[in-house]
Parts: C-alpha cells; sequence; structure tokens
C-alpha cells in the first residue's frame, strides 16, 4: 500500500509530459498604422469614394516627412506614434494648400510571450481632437490588429 | 371444591410471584445493558470528539518555487504552506513572495509582491497509520503586487520612445480547486504534490492606465483567466498528540 501511494508522487512527471500552454497569437498586438479612405458626397448627399492629391505629409512629431510620394490617394495608411498620446498630420496637396488633422488616442501597452510576441501594445478611444478639412469621421475607435476597412474617412474641399 | 379453590389460589400466587420475579431480572439486565450502552456511547462520542481536535500542523515549502529561484535568474519565488486537521479535513494556509524581472532589447518588466490562498482540503485517506494524505479541495488566491515596465524603442519614424510606467497597488483574486498527496519519506517529513485548477482570475485596484498586468505572483500570466498548475511540496509535520484513526468497519 506504501508503495503504491508513493508511487503516486511520479504522477507529477506526466505534467511535464503533457503540459503544453496554450501558444499566444500575440492578439494584444495592435497595428502602429491608422487606414484613411477619401470620400466625397454625391448629389444624394450619399458617401462615395473620392481622392486627393498630396505632394506629401508631415508631423510636427515626426522627425522625417511621414509620406512622400506625389500621387492621387483614394485610401491610404499612416503611422502613429506610441510615444505621445496626441499626433498632427499635414496633409501638403498638389494645389499648394495644406490640411491639418489632429488626433487623441490612448496607447496601452502589455507584456505578452516574451520570447513570441514581446511589447506589445494596443490603440483605443481614437478621437479628432481639431481638423481644417470639410469633415472627418472616425470609423475605428480602437485600432485593432486586422486591418480590415479604413479607421477614419477624409472629407477634402 | 374448598381445597380447590385454595390450590388454584395459590398456585396463582405462586406463578405471579415466580413471573415478578423474572420480570424484576429482566429489569435489571436492561438496566445493565443501557448502562453498558451509555458508557459505550460516551466513549464513541469522546473518541468522534477526539477526532475533530487537531492533532498536528503541517509546515512545508513549495521545491518547484526554490528551484526557479536558485536555477533560474528571472522568477524568485519563496512560498510557505501549512495546514492543521480536524478529523479528516484539513484548513490550509498558504504564503508567498515573488519577484520577477525580465530584460528584453526594447523594454524590460519586473514585478514584486506577495500572494495567499486559503481553503478547505478533505483527506481520503483516513484509515492511513502513516497520516498520508490524499486530499481534494478549493482555494480563495489573492496577490498584491506593484509592477513596472520600461520602454526604449527606436522608431525610425518617430524617433526614440522612451516611458516608464508603473502599475502600484494592483491586487488579482482567483479560485482553485485542488488535488494533493503527501506521502510520508522519513520521519515527521512528508513530500507531494497538490495539482490546481485555477479559475476566475480577475485583477482590481490597478491605477494602470497604459499598462496592463502582466504577471500575477501566485497565479501566472495575467492573459488567462483559467489555468492550471501545480507545486511540489516538502513538509513537516508537527504533532502534538497522536491522532485518533476512525475504525475501519468490517464488511
Amino acid at each position: 500500500m506504501k508503495t503504491n501511494i508513493r508511487l503516486l508522487l511520479l504522477i507529477p512527471l506526466f505534467y511535464f509530459i503533457l503540459a503544453c500552454e496554450v501558444d499566444s497569437n500575440c492578439d494584444a498586438i495592435a497595428r502602429d498604422f491608422i487606414g484613411f479612405s477619401v470620400v466625397g458626397l454625391n448629389a444624394n448627399l450619399e458617401e462615395v469614394p473620392s481622392n486627393v492629391e498630396i505632394n506629401y505629409i508631415r508631423s510636427p512629431q515626426a522627425d522625417n516627412v511621414i509620406f512622400y510620394d506625389q500621387d492621387t490617394l483614394a485610401t491610404f495608411v499612416l503611422p502613429l506614434n506610441r510615444d505621445l498620446n496626441e499626433l498632427t498630420y499635414i496633409f501638403n496637396r498638389a494645389n499648394d494648400t495644406s490640411d491639418t488633422l489632429t488626433l487623441g488616442y490612448d496607447v496601452f501597452f502589455a507584456v505578452d510571450e516574451p520570447q513570441e510576441c514581446g511589447l506589445v501594445f494596443n490603440i483605443r478611444n481614437l478621437k479628432v481632437l481639431e481638423h481644417t478639412l470639410d469633415s472627418v469621421v472616425v470609423v475605428n475607435d480602437t485600432i485593432n490588429y486586422l486591418y480590415e476597412a479604413p479607421d477614419i474617412k477624409l472629407f477634402f474641399d | 371444591m374448598k381445597r380447590l379453590i385454595l390450590s388454584f389460589f395459590l398456585t396463582s400466587l405462586f406463578t405471579l410471584s415466580a413471573f415478578a420475579q423474572i420480570a424484576g431480572e429482566d429489569s435489571t439486565s436492561n438496566a445493565v445493558s443501557q448502562r453498558v450502552k451509555k458508557q459505550v456511547d460516551e466513549a464513541k462520542k469522546k473518541f468522534n470528539a477526539q477526532l475533530y481536535i487537531p492533532s498536528a500542523l503541517r509546515i512545508g515549502t513549495d521545491l518547484i518555487g526554490l528551484g526557479a529561484s536558485a536555477l533560474g535568474n528571472s522568477r524568485k519565488r519563496y512560498e510557505f504552506n501549512a495546514d492543521i486537521d480536524i478529523n479528516r479535513f484539513y484548513i490550509v494556509g498558504d504564503y508567498g513572495t515573488e519577484t520577477y524581472n525580465i530584460a528584453e532589447e526594447s523594454y524590460d518588466y519586473s514585478h514584486n509582491g506577495y500572494f495567499f490562498r486559503i481553503g478547505l482540503d478533505a483527506d481520503f485517506l483516513k484509515f492511513d497509520e502513516d497520516y498520508n494524505t490524499l486530499l481534494f479541495g478549493f482555494r480563495y488566491g489573492e496577490a498584491n503586487f506593484n509592477e513596472q515596465l520600461n520602454i526604449n524603442q527606436n522608431d525610425t519614424i518617430f524617433g526614440t520612445i522612451n516611458k516608464e510606467l508603473k502599475n502600484t497597488s494592483v491586487r488579482s483574486r482567483w479560485f482553485e480547486l485542488t488535488a494533493g498527496l503527501r506521502v510520508r519519506m522519513v520521519g515527521n517529513f512528508y513530500t507531494g504534490f497538490t495539482f490546481r485548477i485555477q479559475l476566475s482570475n480577475s485583477v482590481f485596484d490597478s491605477d494602470g492606465t497604459e499598462f496592463t498586468p502582466y504577471d500575477v505572483p501566485g497565479f501566472g500570466l495575467n492573459q488567462y483567466n483559467n489555468r492550471w498548475t501545480f507545486n511540489y511540496y516538502l513538509v513537516y509535520r508537527l504533532a502534538w498528540r497522536d491522532k485518533k484513526l476512525p475504525i475501519r468497519l468490517p464488511k
């Protein structure tokens, strides 16, 4: 009986054999960019896809111009600064006019499986603080891992 | 006729007195057996009452925590465990401290705090003369800790990101279903394990608005609400009286 009981002490060995922690899928990793779409209104005041001619896009908080590609843009993405809770984009348009958009957001950091994911973050409460565009609409105020649709709609003059 | 009546009367008298004597003997033997029964009941009651008087305190430490602290660099965990018997039940308490540090290229994380668990176990080896125990029970667990995350990242567009984030006075609580074994090895030393199914982890009182608690002392990764783990204990049984074992009734 005693021997049998002592054999039970070996049960935890199965733990080492069978234990398999569920791998993290790093699901807390957010995108470090925001998706934009340029939108206009038709005669019936319905939203329709539009575009804007851009020379470059810069930010006072960035060391470099963050977008430089003279092009006509309908949808595009711009980087987010994880160190700040506020970020301004200045759109320099082909007609030499500029529009400013200032966004506010909260950055939540987390450590997730150091070997696999490391430091991850999540951006929530995305909102427009000020702008000089015709209109701006925030579609997603939480920046999720998957980029399925633009987060912000821009209505240029 | 008179003689017949007299003899019937005398016979009846004799018979009644004889029956009265037998009845008297019966009441005497009943009184004795009731006295014996009472004595047995009292002894039984006394014996049963003794079963519920604690006989020993078992104190132990978690060998896995000690091993991880000695061999690893990142986690230092020291855990002490105690239980006291009440018949086949054990009131259990655990207390532990933990510090944890990881340093990666772009960040370092640390926490320090303490945790405790309290609960009840039921022993299913109640006839064991070595006081080995096979235990099933439940626990309430709670941890209180502080944690810090220092970030140092280079961003090609926005430059260097430096942040020092702190969560102070974080409290976490969870529940556990446990199964364990304690087996006498030598003298009063026992060894054994406790499997824990940890349930419903919740973090409270975190003042961190930018930093999600990562690792909870005594529980593990905060990203899981439920998980399982086990401890391997070395235990010393400090007995102050002989524990009365229940009598195994013949089948």
